[in-house]
């Protein structure tokens, strides 16, 4: 393990990865693995999680082959320097932000949505000129072999490189250093993660999870509302970091709810839903039973049929949830959707801010007012209204957790950022050293009032011109003046 | 019950009730902030002058001044930056409202050192404040006599619910370390660092860790050695050396050196003059324990300028050291004191390769006539930050980030880059509830027709737009 990070290292500090251009082939190498090996991928995300072609492009291919087309449109812009602005005291110098690379930049991939949630945050660390080193989950099994064979194949095999494994392999990778560690996956985790980057001063980013609060107003059309919502619950059976995990409304909606989603899925995946090539599967056993267990003790308003063998969970929809139960306390990460009924948006409110910050939260309502109230008093990574999922779709949003659900951001210019450090830079001349007497010892008052002159004063170019203006003003008055006498 | 306890609960339950939300409110902190620096200021000039003999010059200039630009800064463009932030939508979203809400995380935890103990105490603080959170203040215990005024005398100028101040040392800030804070801002050492990053992993606290390392100066044979001298020394000396950002060693050629002496001489008597200890323009090492430290330093390869030291005093002469090894202490750890060894390379290619082997330092000085220099200094290296032909000017540029990379830190504040440290930035996407029948491509049942679609949709992209 050791060795293959300092091959890795030893790539980046070759210089390799840095320039543009590379950035920009490497980028390209990967799109074109994407299209060319799309078979391959599609098969091995549907071995993983029985994953339709259709669902597998339209929830992980088009936003990676997205994400690599802004790279490579926006790229060349990004690696310049940044002129800022500067004071009376820089007035002549260079002052600048210059965006470099971090050096070995450690991913650690998730299983949910094995391709993009690797791929995307490569694609960042590549175009920010890092080295890379992956680790795919291994619980989906199929995803990690098949990027381990087609990486290599398509990138700078020094640079950017796979490693994959268990909790045993990772633990041991996490001993070695890195410059920055980007980790999706959940908050216990996170905590280790964290810890053993601090041995090193490592940054990292963590994309976790959270239970994503979903609430629905009365005053809203409940039929598109439920649309959506069914779309975003179910979709890869649940298993999605910012599924609306719960809903919160009030009593006398719950019914309405359930029907109309009831009708929904039926409309979504037909009356024979283990037919349906659109309905995943929960990615292993551990996991099936897991969710099953929150099924304990709960008003199974429709759905709970599960079949082992397939590791199939129906759409199920949960009624007068209590809040103190078991499917309240953890995220559920499948194909559950309990109802918790709350008297009011002031309820709501309170029943989130009890809770750990989430990744995602949503509310629907035609009240703009009511939604504006939601987003003012409650904090979470992201919030789409009166819709789910929606924002992770937006490249110019920072897309990440605050809180429990996670620390710093990625997406477009957002993963180029993460992965980059932002160096300032000031370049002054060697010439006009007499200007300099002014802040050398020994010291005087006049001296301190000058030094806070120039600290406190802005250059303010129109302010200067103004004052030039006025100079000039009173000297051809003076001189008109001259004339007449 | 515990009384710390109690405090952070306080400061919770004020920042649930919403009250520093407000840009009002942040604005009248601000302002508190504001007036405390002027009212108080010959306390604090006192104060500095007590812990660490600083000169009026260099209290007003790199602490007072310096706080005081941040306040008006920030006061000037709160609300601007307070501001929902649009950003550009796809095709998609086009007709969604879709913009950044910057948050408060909450209850905000600011440990500070010793060495500007009034700058790296309220530049932090004027971010948090202005980002809207509830902040916890730990002054360093070092600096004793700024700490005093910390406590007592700047909290009346805040609102109390929001703020409070903790004192101690290790032990106490250990304690305070479990406790569960929102963010925690960390200046000081990479060691402590540590401690810090791992103390926030227990809750999954984000943090900004300013730290330290050994800021190299390299200094080329093409450049005026009296000029250079000026400005090392300047930085070198300024606060007895106890600067995370001051030139650490010096890298140049024996000639070099050989003209840098002489130059580096007549600075250090033109600025100090004859007799540096009576000079009310130099500084004090902080305590016993760093002038102990500092004064082992000056046995490490030869003294070329400089070398006495007065105990009683915690005295250090501005000195330059020669014929130093790379394995010796000085060039092993952060010297944070007035000496400044010399090494010796031959070539730019050498000195870029030592910088290279070493941590990424808080800061990085290239000097030299040509500029081609300069830059190749600037692109073959990383650091924190970089200034060409001059020390930490770079920091006076509220318009530049401040913060290190690596071993010398992460994350950055200063102006505006404090508010957007101290802010969470919330994603947020307000979709019409209409516009139903577009969104019915991306509901199930797909058929093949519709990947069709979805694939000339994809190949008729000029740029990329993700469509569902």
């Amino acid at each position: 393990m050791e060795l293959e990070v300092r091959r890795v290292r030893e790539a980046f500090l070759s210089g390799r990865s840095r320039p543009l251009r590379f950035r920009l082939q490497q980028l390209e190498a990967l799109r074109r693995m994407v299209q060319e090996r799309e078979k391959d991928i599609l098969a091995a995300i549907a071995a993983d999680l029985c994953k339709s072609e259709f669902n597998v492009y339209s929830q992980e291919v088009i936003t990676v082959l997205g994400e690599i087309d802004f790279m490579l449109e926006n790229l060349p812009e990004w690696v310049t320097a940044k002129p800022v602005k500067k004071n009376v005291l820089t007035m002549l110098d260079e002052a600048y932000i210059q965006p470099q690379p971090l050096g070995v930049v450690l991913i650690i991939g998730a299983w949910n949505y094995p391709f993009v949630l690797t791929i995307q945050p490569l694609i960042g660390a590549i175009a920010a000129g890092n080295a890379v080193i992956i680790k795919p989950s291994e619980l989906s099994e199929n995803t990690a072999k098949i990027l381990a064979k087609l990486l290599p194949q398509y990138l700078d095999q020094d640079l950017y490189i796979i490693i994959n494994g268990g909790v045993e392999e990772t633990t041991e990778l996490l001993k070695q250093r890195f410059d920055h560690i980007f980790y999706t996956g959940n908050t216990a985790v996170g905590k280790i993660i964290m810890e053993a980057a601090a041995k090193h001063l490592t940054p990292v980013t963590l994309e976790l999870g959270g239970k994503s609060p979903c609430y629905i107003d009365k005053d809203c059309d409940l039929d598109i509302v439920c649309r959506r919502i069914t779309w975003g619950k179910y979709m890869n059976c649940g298993q999605t970091c910012i599924a609306p995990d719960y809903i919160l409304c009030e009593a006398s909606l719950q019914n309405q709810i359930v029907w109309k989603i009831k009708e929904t899925v039926k409309e979504f995946y037909g009356e024979n839903i283990k037919e349906s090539p659109d309905y995943e599967r929960i990615i292993n056993l551990r996991h099936f039973k897991r969710i099953l267990s929150l099924l304990e003790g709960q008003k199974i308003a429709f759905g709970g049929e599960t079949d082992e063998a397939t590791r199939y969970i129906a759409p199920t929809v949960l009624t007068d949830v209590d809040p103190k139960t078991k499917v309240m306390q953890e995220e559920i990460f499948g194909p559950i959707l309990p109802i918790v009924p709350v008297k009011n948006v002031d309820e709501a409110i309170n029943f989130i801010n009890e809770r750990e910050k989430p990744l995602a939260l949503y509310v629907f309502s035609h009240n703009h007012k009511l939604i504006k109230r939601m987003i003012d008093e409650t904090s979470s990574g992201g919030v789409t209204g009166n819709d789910v999922i929606m924002h992770f779709m937006l490249n110019s949003f920072p897309f990440g957790g605050v809180g429990s659900s996670g620390m710093g951001a990625y997406h477009g210019k957002h993963s180029f950022d993460t992965f980059s450090h932002q160096r300032p830079c000031l370049l002054k001349s060697l010439k006009r050293e007499g200007a300099n007497k002014l802040r050398y010892p020994p010291n005087s008052q006049s001296k301190v009032d000058w030094g806070k002159f120039f600290l406190l004063k802005r250059f303010n170019k129109e302010k200067l011109g103004l004052l030039l203006l006025t100079f000039l003003g009173i000297v051809a008055a003076v001189l008109v003046k001259a004339e007449y006498y | 019950m515990d009384p710390l306890e109690d405090t952070l609960r306080r400061l919770r339950e004020a920042f649930h009730a919403g009250r520093t939300r407000p840009a009002e409110f942040r604005a009248a902190q601000l302002r508190g902030l504001g007036c405390f620096l002027q009212e108080n200021k010959q306390l604090l000039h006192d104060a500095l002058a007590q812990d660490l003999h600083k000169s009026a010059f260099e209290s007003e200039v790199s602490e007072v001044a310096i706080s005081q630009g941040e306040v008006t800064l920030a006061l000037r463009n709160l609300r601007a930056w307070m501001k929902d932030e649009r950003v550009p939508k796809n095709l998609a979203t086009q007709l969604d409202s879709a913009f950044i809400r910057k948050e408060p995380f909450g209850l905000v935890l600011i440990i500070a050192p010793w060495n500007y103990p009034l700058n790296l105490t309220l530049v932090p603080l004027v971010g948090a404040l202005a980002a809207g959170n509830c902040v916890v203040l730990k002054p360093s215990e070092i600096s004793k006599n700024v700490e005093k005024i910390l406590a007592e005398v700047l909290p009346r100028y805040l609102d109390q619910s929001c703020f409070a101040v903790v004192l101690g040392g290790p032990q106490e800030t250990g304690q305070l370390l479990e406790h569960r804070f929102d963010y925690i801002f960390f200046t000081g050492s990479p060691r402590v660092g540590k401690i810090v990053m791992t103390a926030a992993a227990k809750h999954l606290t984000p943090v900004t860790l300013e730290l330290g390392g050994k800021n190299p100066c390299y200094v080329d044979d093409n450049c005026d050695p009296q000029t250079v001298a000026n400005r090392v020394a300047w930085f070198r000396y300024f606060n007895a050396g106890q600067t995370c950002v001051a030139p650490d060693y010096v890298l140049c050629s024996p000639e070099m050196q050989e003209r840098l002496l002489p130059a580096l001489q007549s600075t250090i008597t033109r600025f100090y003059g004859d007799d540096p200890q009576s000079s009310p323009n130099l500084g004090r090492i902080i305590n016993q324990k760093q002038f102990q430290r500092l004064r082992a330093l000056l046995g490490c390869g030869r003294v070329a300028i400089g070398g006495q030291s007065d105990e009683s005093d915690r005295y250090i002469a501005p000195t330059v050291l020669v014929d130093v090894q790379e394995t010796e202490p000085v060039m092993q750890e952060e010297i944070f004191g007035p000496i400044l060894p010399i090494v010796n390379v031959r070539s730019l290619d050498e000195a870029i390769e030592f910088i290279n082997r070493r941590e990424k330092p808080l800061a990085l000085y290239a000097f030299s006539n040509s500029s081609q220099v300069v830059k190749r200094v600037l692109t073959q290296t990383s650091s924190g930050g970089f200034c060409g032909n001059d020390g930490f000017m770079h920091m006076t540029l509220a318009s530049l980030p401040f913060g290190g990379v690596g071993a010398s830190g992460m994350g950055r504040y200063h102006g505006k880059f404090s508010f957007d440290t101290f802010s969470h930035h919330r994603a947020c996407l307000l979709r019409s509830p209409g516009m139903e029948k577009l969104n019915a491509l991306r509901y199930p049942p797909q058929s093949p027709r519709r990947l069709r679609m979805l694939l000339v949709a994809m190949e008729a992209r000029g740029c990329s737009c993700t469509l569902l």
